[in-house]
């Protein structure tokens, strides 16, 4: 029985790898075809651009850190079985929350930076978790498809923050709408000199392990994962599948929150967000990068974070627009996800190794008979 | 006044107009039992395919057809990977709304080397206003409902068509059986994943002209993210009226109405962005309320069924008690 196992997993992990190296290829491909005389100095810059200096990589770690947390907080999302994209929005609204606690009340001023940045983290986490138990509420209550309500949300987030911004604690000496810029005390060290790469990365690290005791040690886990892989067999065996449902979601939406403020104090000085930030969704590409598994995201958001910024510095460096990353974002998901992709190989793997251990089986049957 | 009320309804009827196209396109998947999520995809990539095609053709039925066609094309590629590959229908569906918001951008800039727009590059065709010979004349009424695009009169009719398709003829039949019960479906012969198949071709068939309404009607050129969300808000239409197309259709007036009315009240409001978001707010809102009213009404319905069931197997229990009467009374008569 074990066997099989390990072959699944080995097939699991092919999958995800040979998905990832076929996009990957596809992507150097067009760049070769639509680039006519600087190919090479092109596909120099999509494969080792983010590994040049300091500042590159710094971007690559920047990204690195929200996709970690909405990637483990979709991984419970996604993984109870249901489809809430509103990580999306929480991103752009949840740091409004944390503004208004900052610059409207004198409680921060003068506390220092480790105190602020657990003040920030855990606004920015109970705005997140409210704002996720809406969609949920409506699915688990009043039968409103989680999906629908979620991807409206989104737009609604954006623009509530925007006025929420706007009514609040926008700088007023600024010519775009933006919030003050954030005090030393009130924001993620910056490290190297002056790159993107924060003391927000430990936020990240100390919440994917977190994500993983949850995920895999805790009985809650262990609940929400059978809620997902089948929901009948775990009403019958006394879970209470509705509440499982709304602490999946909760925990989701605590993740992005967390996301949220990382992505907002660390990366930039004030608030920049004028358009939806597509952090929520790449957190989505990842859980599904990772089948689920929180162990695998900081892999699969890695990947992710480098094929972001590799985008970034072929758009900057050469003609090649920044969209033909977002365009490969399906091919990738087509391979990673699809169920049939290797799958005649690998029943016939698994047919030929259970074939074996019953013959074995019946010879030592005859032996001892 | 008059003037005010009869610009302020045609505007209306022009906004809801991709809205009621997209609404439809979800109307038809969703009685087949599946969401249309990919519907924003597939506005895109028609509205691009039409503006290229009637470039390359000038024609613009030509074109019309061959932006329908893109957008079957996606529709496709997405039952090829959801039947065939076995990928989760909506992610499939959020990841090609995604890919095709920067893939259109992408060929955008292949065809005319910039990234934000095709006008002044290439010369697409549009369709043109119409005039409808005697309503037109009438006083108010002509002003409101004559002088439309091509479009917003064949978004009616495919309303009717749409609806006839589902509820009086043989194919939308079995799209309905499949989408109340697959399995039932099955087992007397339909085949889903055909039915499903058909279901999201001809909803993207529909949707298409939602796109290309944006792109060769309203303007005549395609812009990047043209659709600005409207997949989204007309397949929150098509769920709030239930998969049903004339509620489809009023719903997406409504939403129209909503829009509009932002519209004209931005120049005197100095707050924008809360107007912006009050369309969202209440498309949700409103969601909750239908869903709540709805769930409410399923609950009521078990319950009469509940009445209804108990009352019949009392009355049967009673029937059975009087034929043993019946029978036993006859017999102690003759004994």
């Amino acid at each position: 029985m074990k066997k099989v196992q390990k072959v699944e997993y080995m097939f699991e992990f092919l999958r995800v790898f040979l998905g990832i190296v076929i996009a990957f290829l596809a992507c150097i491909v067009i760049i070769v075809l639509i680039s006519e005389e600087s190919a090479g100095d092109a596909v120099y810059n999509f494969v080792v651009g983010p590994f040049m200096s300091p500042r590159r990589f710094g971007q690559v770690l920047a990204r690195y850190a929200p996709y970690l947390l909405t990637g483990c907080g979709m991984c419970f999302i996604y993984a109870c079985g249901r489809f809430s994209l509103i990580s999306e929005g929480i991103i752009n609204i949840a740091p409004i929350f944390a503004l208004i606690v900052m610059f409207k009340t004198p409680l921060m001023t003068n506390l220092p930076q480790f105190v602020n940045l657990i003040i920030i983290i855990v606004v920015c986490a109970i705005a997140g978790g409210a704002f996720a138990m809406v969609p949920a509420f409506g699915r688990e209550k009043l039968g409103a498809n989680e999906m629908v309500t979620s991807t409206i949300m989104n737009y609604m987030c954006l623009y509530l923050a925007l006025w929420l911004l706007k009514s609040t604690v926008a700088d007023r000496g600024q010519s775009f709408l933006t919030s003050p810029i954030f005090p030393d005390n009130m924001r993620f060290t910056r490290y190297w000199g002056d790159t993107n790469f924060t003391s927000a990365i430990w936020v990240a690290v100390i919440g994917v392990v977190v994500a993983c005791i949850l995920f895999y040690r805790t009985p809650l886990g262990a609940k929400i994962r059978m809620c997902g892989s089948n929901l009948s067999f775990a009403t019958y065996s006394g879970i209470n599948a509705k509440k499982m449902m709304y602490l999946a979601q909760l925990i989701g939406g605590l993740f992005a929150g967390v996301a949220a403020a990382v992505d907002c104090f660390g990366t930039y000085n004030s608030y920049y967000y004028q358009i939806l930030t597509n952090v929520g969704m790449d957190g989505l590409l990842c859980a599904v990068m990772a089948r689920k598994q929180p162990l695998f995201v900081p892999l699969t958001a890695f990947v992710l974070a480098y094929i972001r910024t590799a985008a970034a510095v072929l758009n900057a460096n050469t003609n090649i627009p920044i969209e033909l990353v977002t365009m490969l974002q399906a091919v990738i998901v087509l391979f990673v996800a699809a169920e049939e992709f290797l799958g005649k190989t690998k029943r016939r793997v698994i047919f030929n190794i259970s074939r074996e251990e019953e013959a074995v089986k019946v010879k030592e049957a005859k032996s001892n008979a | 006044m008059l003037e005010f009320v009869s610009n302020f309804i045609y505007s209306l009827i022009r906004i809801s107009t991709p809205l009621i196209f997209v609404s439809i396109c979800s109307t038809i998947s969703q009685q087949a039992g599946l969401l249309n999520m990919a519907a924003e995809a597939m506005m895109l990539t028609a509205s691009l395919g039409g503006v290229l095609f009637s470039a390359w053709t000038q024609n613009v039925w030509l074109g019309i057809l061959g932006g329908a066609m893109t957008a079957v094309l996606i529709a496709l590629f997405l039952c090829f990977a959801t039947f065939v590959m076995k990928v989760d229908l909506y992610l499939m569906s959020i990841s090609l709304n995604m890919a095709l918001l920067g893939g259109t951008v992408f060929v955008v800039y292949l065809v005319t080397g910039t990234k934000a727009t095709t006008a002044g590059v290439i010369k697409s065709l549009a369709l043109g206003n119409v005039n409808i010979p005697l309503i037109k004349d009438i006083p108010f009424i002509g002003s409101i409902l004559s002088g439309h695009n091509v479009f917003t009169y064949l978004s009616i009719v495919m309303v009717f068509v749409v609806w006839f398709l589902l509820f009086r003829t043989k194919i939308g039949l079995r799209m309905r059986a499949v989408g109340q019960n697959p399995q039932a479906a099955e087992s007397v012969g339909i085949n889903p994943r055909r039915i499903y198949t058909l279901a999201f071709a001809l909803a993207a068939f529909v949707g298409s002209f939602g796109g290309m309404y944006l792109s060769m009607g309203y303007q005549n050129f395609f812009i990047r993210n043209i659709t600005a969300n409207r997949g989204f808000i007309g397949l929150a239409a098509a769920t709030i009226a239930n998969g049903m197309p004339i509620g489809s259709m009023l719903m997406s007036f409504v939403f129209g109405l909503a829009y509009a009315v932002t519209n004209y009240l931005k120049p005197y409001v100095v707050d924008q962005y809360f107007l912006t978001a009050l369309p969202f707010i209440m498309i949700v809102v409103l969601y909750f309320i239908m869903s709540f009213w709805r769930s409410k009404q399923a609950d009521r319905l078990l319950k009469i069924n509940r009445q209804r069931l108990a009352e019949e197997k009392e009355r049967q229990l009673w029937e059975e008690e009087q034929a043993k009467v019946k029978k036993s009374a006859p017999g102690s008569g003759e004994s």
